[in-house]
């Protein structure tokens, strides 16, 4: 288990798969990981496996095999057993306090009422944290001292 | 590869949030 860190960060395969195939607030969640290198994104092999599996069904796999490689040298791994929700345990090993997803079984308040009772975790839409990511906040707050801007290519 | 590589392969399929949400749905075995 990791300490949770706001600066720990898991999208959901939903929101990983539709970063690259729709863009909209997906894209515009995961820039803001992108930009800043003292973010974190966590996903275990299960959570990507997920979302490889969705661009191989929606687009094409020579796609999906070139997403899991430019995702590996992102993300974070982090373990969890076999048969556990993959966002969700990725979230809770991996010491994210953010779970972007589309799943409103999971973005509901009642959800959110029963995680926040087990782990310090916001699950939210990503046009919610895409609206909401305050990066001279956070960074005050995860790093410490005057924001200086971003210092990463999103797109590279 | 990278990040705008991806993007640009990606433009030629057109899919929306509800078809990602119903392919994971599907992958993950809980369609209901």
């Amino acid at each position: 288990m990791t300490e949770p860190t706001p600066a720990r960060v898991v999208a959901d395969a939903d929101v990983l798969a539709a970063d690259l195939l729709v863009g909209g607030p997906s894209r515009a969640a995961l820039d803001h990981l992108r930009r800043h290198s003292w973010t974190t994104l966590v996903a275990s092999d299960a959570l990507l496996d997920d979302a490889e599996a969705v661009i191989d069904r929606l687009a094409a796999p020579s796609l999906a095999a070139g997403w899991r490689d430019r995702v590996d040298e992102w993300r974070e791994p982090v373990d969890h057993p076999d048969g556990d929700h993959p966002g969700l345990a990725s979230a809770y090993r991996g010491g994210a306090m953010h779970l972007l997803s589309f799943d409103d079984r999971l973005t509901s308040a009642k959800a959110g009422a029963s995680l926040q009772g087990h782990v310090s975790l916001s699950v939210r839409h990503p046009r919610a944290f895409a609206a909401l990511f305050d990066p001279a906040s956070l960074y005050r707050e995860v790093v410490g001292g005057e924001y200086p801007g971003p210092d990463r290519d999103p797109r590279e | 590869v990278t990040w705008d590589d991806l993007y640009e392969r990606a433009a030629a399929f057109e899919a929306s949030e509800d078809d990602v949400s119903a392919a994971l749905n599907a992958v993950r075995g809980d369609d209901d």
